[in-house]
């Protein structure tokens, strides 16, 4: 053992302040919960994304009208299917072929390139013809043209030879147009490609493109936004307030009251959301009071249970008591103690409820019994985009994105809500 | 009475700490112990004080990221456990060691029957047992551990056993391989006072059939008083002070000893201002522990060296050591709180020495 | 249990009821008959009418309705004479059928595997690879994934057919994209409910026990898992009858939901009732089997008459 001094044995006693420091401050649980929901970053990000998404969905349309005068509905029938990256469109189709076999050829897909697959000669003299342009349609050099490349091969013509006097006509056919600069042929593997040659530009006017009635989908889709979410978000207040309303009588009341008014929501909830829309969508005239009514009509009946589960939760603690002691009665009670004390688990719901309805939206609108025409909303969009996608894949995509996206946002936001407002992840 | 007994485990300056994201957090910064062959040891101390952690190290039991063994050694049988691969845990839990649980509730599946929970355990080490003479083996734990009815209780589920029954159930499938050591981490504490006294009756009856050496984790004086032949008290991370149990409650050397012993309730003893007393403060922060002594913020003995430096280990006597700088020979002298030496007093008295 | 599932079944019954009475009640308050045709002469539809009983005042009409439907006679179509609703269902549910079940399965079982591989890998790459693909499941509706799935697979790569004919390799995309939505469900709710049984003390006692953890993941971890996972399972049904009716329009099947656009299009509104209540009895049923298998499984509900706290 060292030798220790004597000064190191006084006497000190204890320390009760760094004992008893606690190393955290103490934050309420509305702070808390803010707190843990901005470390979530996922949520944070989407937050944004749906902050975004609204303003665009409020501005959107307003920009491109004061620009060019587009709204849903005005139709310019000779720029129809439009993309929004125009690169010397013209439609490519093949006119005559007794050269080739070819596997698969998507004609007219993007008017930019056509692919022939599994392509092999089959080694005798023929013609090969295409037709670049189209008379009837306007391109966006704003001119109707129409041009005809043939050539003719002789049995001893190879892949080499046969793509070069494609692309010598080609040269000497187009020449003549200068704002046209021509088609390119050339071979990729086992597939023969055609390219129309020339600057790629964005589409000035039809800052996304046309469908196909030649409205601009900009401004489509962004009212469709507007619509899909006004939709949405009507639907689910409505749901929150027939569902709190709901939901807090019963479990406040208790007893056999409650009993019945559980049983009655069992069995509603049970009967499947297909049929209530189809009932209510059939009986009731087509338009958005309409749907919005019948999707809050299917949601109305999880919040009721919720709210009633949280109100039984709290229904025996002591500010209920007290309250009751100093008099208030019972819709008193309800309504200013009871429901803001159980606003988290309503405001998840309500948050996850979103996407639902604008699912069920787009589901709507297929079925044929959605936003009429020609109005339009997310899910008209997506339904009419699907029909032709196999033609004009940006009418699809585009606004799938953006339901995609206001989906995911919500999603995401309202996991991150539910994991910041639940007491028992408390840091 | 000496005589030659075996030491199953020996655990040579174990420091088990925790990689999280806030930090390491010391749990265990350093403790040895061992553990003859048909004995009881406690181990004592408040919430967070290392034990728990201490009792799973020896199974290997904390999920290992995030724990991690900083140094130190347990030797069981002759071999250290530390170093052993996952594979070898595997057959050594069961076998050669068993351990129960707090909370016989969540500690058994609900949707398995006892008995099928029992003969899971003979049946997940090799042996040549048949399928009947494991549930021969099993039925005859449920006996062994006092249920009643034990053919019709073996197909049954663990929510139509009473709390205590469900207790015996653990014990019955911790021990069902004959494992050498038995490691009980609060067994009784969410048992009501008379069925803790039952279980405790069993393990000591138990202990005496097979010769099974029992560490007792808990934070209960009256348990350890009744089950241990020896005690460890443990006190941020560190053992502060080991005895014979006798020999810990009637000359107990380290403040915090007396602290945890003068708070125990007791009828027989006037205290002063009839106040139930208590040791003021909270354990340490383990993510910064103190250098020195761990318990000298709270301690109204600390003198300005058990601020500075670890106390070592002090002999009091044969079996008995305290950590703490108030057994230094140059330290002053501070007399045993008065409360102990009545006790020894009425003890002497009363002919129980 | 013999309690639980009598309860159950009666349950089912009055929301059966109750389902009959609304569509009842609302096809009544909807103009038309089945016999509109202008070429009709009067007295042929007077006759028609008495034949099948329309004529007869609205209660009588409510129990030949009731009778009609216990007997599986679902109504006529106001458009076509001489299509009852029944014969329709007939002809194009099974197919619906056959892309239904297909779906049903790969979805619940891949679903309970990535599930559980979520949750053993928890925080590496396995999980966040199930993680994302769960949240496309959920975001991208099958009206987009369906085009989506046709083109890259079935035109670009040729690898698929796209159209469904009786092949089984025919049925795998349309399966595929009907199954996704529970897919992603299922994974989902599996992967939190197996970290929630990985967590519970049992395991650990598992483990202190030497048990291999492919032992502990079979013998407890599945068992407690799998319970909320098998009570979706019904509504998850409800979703794939519901999806199907877009599926079928996707990949041009000549089953049951097709039609079903097609009664809306056309205004054929029994016919469109008709088939609703269909499935809502469809969906009803399954509802009710799950809840018998779930009473089967948990052995908290099949003992509960024993003697127990």
């Amino acid at each position: 053992m060292d030798k220790i001094e004597k000064s190191q044995f006084e006497h000190v006693g204890k320390n009760l302040e760094a004992a008893q420091s606690i190393k955290r401050p103490s934050m309420s649980y509305l702070q808390d919960a803010y707190r843990r929901l901005k470390k979530n970053k996922p949520s944070i990000i989407s937050f944004w994304i749906l902050v975004i998404l609204i303003i665009l969905a409020i501005i959107g349309p307003m920009i491109s009208k004061g620009l060019y005068g587009h709204n849903y509905r005005v139709q310019n029938l000779n720029i129809q299917n439009q993309t929004f990256i125009l690169s010397n469109q013209r439609s490519l189709k093949l006119s005559s072929n007794s050269v080739f076999e070819y596997k698969r050829y998507k004609p007219n897909l993007r008017k930019t390139e056509l692919k022939f697959k599994k392509v092999e000669l089959k080694g005798q003299s023929g013609k090969l013809g295409f037709i670049v342009g189209d008379e009837s349609e306007e391109s966006y050099q704003g001119d109707k043209k129409e041009y005809k490349l043939q050539i003719t091969t002789t049995s001893s013509d190879d892949w080499d030879s046969i793509i070069n006097k494609l692309n010598v006509e080609s040269e000497t056919l187009l020449k003549a147009d200068p704002a046209f600069r021509g088609v390119t042929f050339k071979k990729s593997g086992s597939s023969l490609v055609i390219e129309t040659k020339g600057d790629k530009k964005f589409n000035n006017e039809y800052w996304l493109g046309t469908d196909n009635f030649g409205r601009d989908l900009w401004t489509r889709l962004w009212e469709g936004s507007r619509v899909s979410f006004i939709i949405a978000i009507v639907s689910v207040l409505f749901t929150g307030l027939f569902g709190v309303v709901y939901g807090g009588i019963s479990g406040y009341i208790g007893g056999n009251s409650d009993n019945i008014m559980m049983r009655i929501i069992e069995i509603l909830m049970v009967i499947p959301d297909l049929l209530y829309i189809m009932l209510l969508s059939i009986v009731l005239p087509r338009g958005i009071t309409t749907i919005t009514l019948v999707l809050a009509f299917t949601g109305w009946m999880g919040t009721a249970i919720l709210v009633r589960g949280e109100v039984l939760r709290l229904k025996h603690s002591e500010y209920v008591l007290a309250s009751q002691t100093l008099g208030a009665d019972a819709k008193r009670v309800i309504f200013k103690h009871l429901i803001p004390n159980c606003m988290g688990p309503i405001i998840v719901n309500m948050t996850m409820m979103i996407p639902k309805m604008i699912f069920a939206e787009a589901f709507l609108s297929f079925i044929g019994l959605g936003v009429p025409a020609p109005y339009a909303s997310l899910g008209v969009l997506v339904n009419d985009g699907a029909k032709i996608f196999y033609q004009y894949p940006h009418l699809l995509i585009i606004p799938s994105i953006v339901l995609c996206l206001i989906m995911l946002a919500f999603n995401i936001l309202g996991d991150g809500l539910r994991d910041s407002l639940d007491p028992k992840l408390r840091k | 009475m000496t005589y030659l007994k075996k030491k199953i485990l020996e655990v040579k300056d174990l420091q088990v700490s925790f990689d999280t994201y806030a930090g390491e957090i010391q749990a265990v910064r350093g403790i040895s112990f061992h553990l003859f062959e048909g004995e009881t040891l406690a181990i004592v101390g408040e919430s967070g004080c290392g034990k728990s952690v201490t009792a799973k190290s020896i199974m290997r039991l904390n999920p290992e990221p995030p724990a991690r063994f900083k140094s130190g050694e347990i030797i069981f049988n002759g071999e250290d456990i530390v170093t052993k691969s996952k594979k070898e845990m595997m057959e050594i839990r069961g076998k050669n060691m068993g351990m129960i649980f707090q909370d016989p509730m969540t500690s058994l599946n609900p949707t398995m029957t006892i008995g099928k929970q029992i003969v899971e355990g003979l049946r997940s080490h090799k042996n040549n047992l048949s399928k009947e003479e494991t549930h021969k083996i099993a039925l005859d734990m449920l006996k062994l551990v006092q249920i009643p009815n034990a053919e019709k209780r073996f197909a049954e589920y663990p929510h139509q056993f009473s709390g205590g029954m469900r207790q015996r159930a653990m014990i019955a499938i911790a021990l069902v391989s004959n494992p050498q050591l038995l490691i009980a981490d609060e067994p009784t504490t969410a048992l009501d006072v008379t069925i803790q006294a039952q279980i405790l009756e069993l393990m000591k009856d138990i202990q005496q059939k097979i010769n099974t050496s029992i560490i007792m984790i808990t934070h209960d004086l009256g348990v350890v008083a009744n089950i241990s032949h020896r005690v460890v008290v443990m006190y941020g991370g560190k053992i502060v002070e080991y005895a014979d149990t006798n020999e810990l409650y009637y000359n107990p050397k380290h403040p915090y000893t007396w602290g945890l012993l003068s708070s125990v309730p007791r009828v027989d003893i006037v205290k002063t201002g009839n106040k139930l007393s208590s040791i003021e403060g909270t354990p340490p922060d383990l993510f910064a522990p103190p250098i020195g002594c761990p318990f000298a913020d709270r301690c109204e003995y600390s003198m300005k060296i058990c601020r500075e430096k670890m106390p070592p280990d002090f002999i009091i006597s044969e079996g008995h050591g305290s950590a703490c700088w108030l057994s230094h020979p140059a330290a002053p002298k501070v007399a045993t709180p008065s409360l102990f030496i009545g006790l020894n007093e009425t003890a002497q008295k009363r002919g129980e020495n | 249990m013999v309690k639980y599932i009598i309860k159950r079944i009666f349950f089912a019954i009055i929301t059966l009821f109750c389902i009959a009475t609304i569509t009842f009640a609302l096809m009544k308050a909807l103009p038309g008959d089945p016999f509109q045709n202008p070429k009709m002469t009067t007295q042929l539809r007077q006759a028609l009418l008495q034949k099948y009983g329309l004529d007869l005042p609205v209660p009588q009409q409510y129990f030949k309705y009731m009778n009609n439907l216990v007997h599986g006679d679902l109504g006529l179509s106001y458009k076509y004479v001489n299509r009852p609703v029944s014969q329709v269902i007939k002809t194009s549910f099974p197919k619906s059928f056959a892309l239904g079940w297909r779906a049903m399965a790969y979805s619940s079982i891949f679903g309970i595997l990535f599930g559980v591989i979520a949750a053993l890998k928890h925080q590496k790459a396995p999980d966040y690879i199930i993680i994302f693909i769960s949240i496309i499941g959920v975001s991208v509706p099958s009206i987009v994934m369906g085009p989506l799935l046709a083109y890259y697979f079935g035109v670009d790569l040729g690898w698929l057919p796209v159209t469904v004919t009786d092949s089984e390799v025919s049925m795998i995309l349309p399966a595929f994209t009907l199954g996704l939505g529970t897919l992603a469900f299922v994974a989902r709710l599996m992967r939190s409910t197996t970290l929630e049984v990985l967590s519970q003390d049992y395991i650990q006692t598992a483990k202190s026990k030497g048990l291999s953890t492919t032992k502990i993941v079979w013998s407890h971890v599945l068992r407690n898992a799998i319970m909320p996972v098998i009570s979706i399972l019904g509504p998850s049904f409800a979703a794939i009858i519901t999806g199907s009716i877009v599926i079928e329009n996707v990949f041009a099947v000549a089953g049951l939901g097709n039609y079903f656009v097609s009664t809306i299009i056309a205004q054929d509104y029994s016919m469109t009732m008709g088939i609703t209540l269909f499935y809502a009895i469809l969906i009803i049923v399954s509802l009710l089997l799950v809840d018998i298998t779930y009473g089967l499984i948990d052995p908290r509900l099949k003992i509960s008459s024993k003697g127990d706290e």
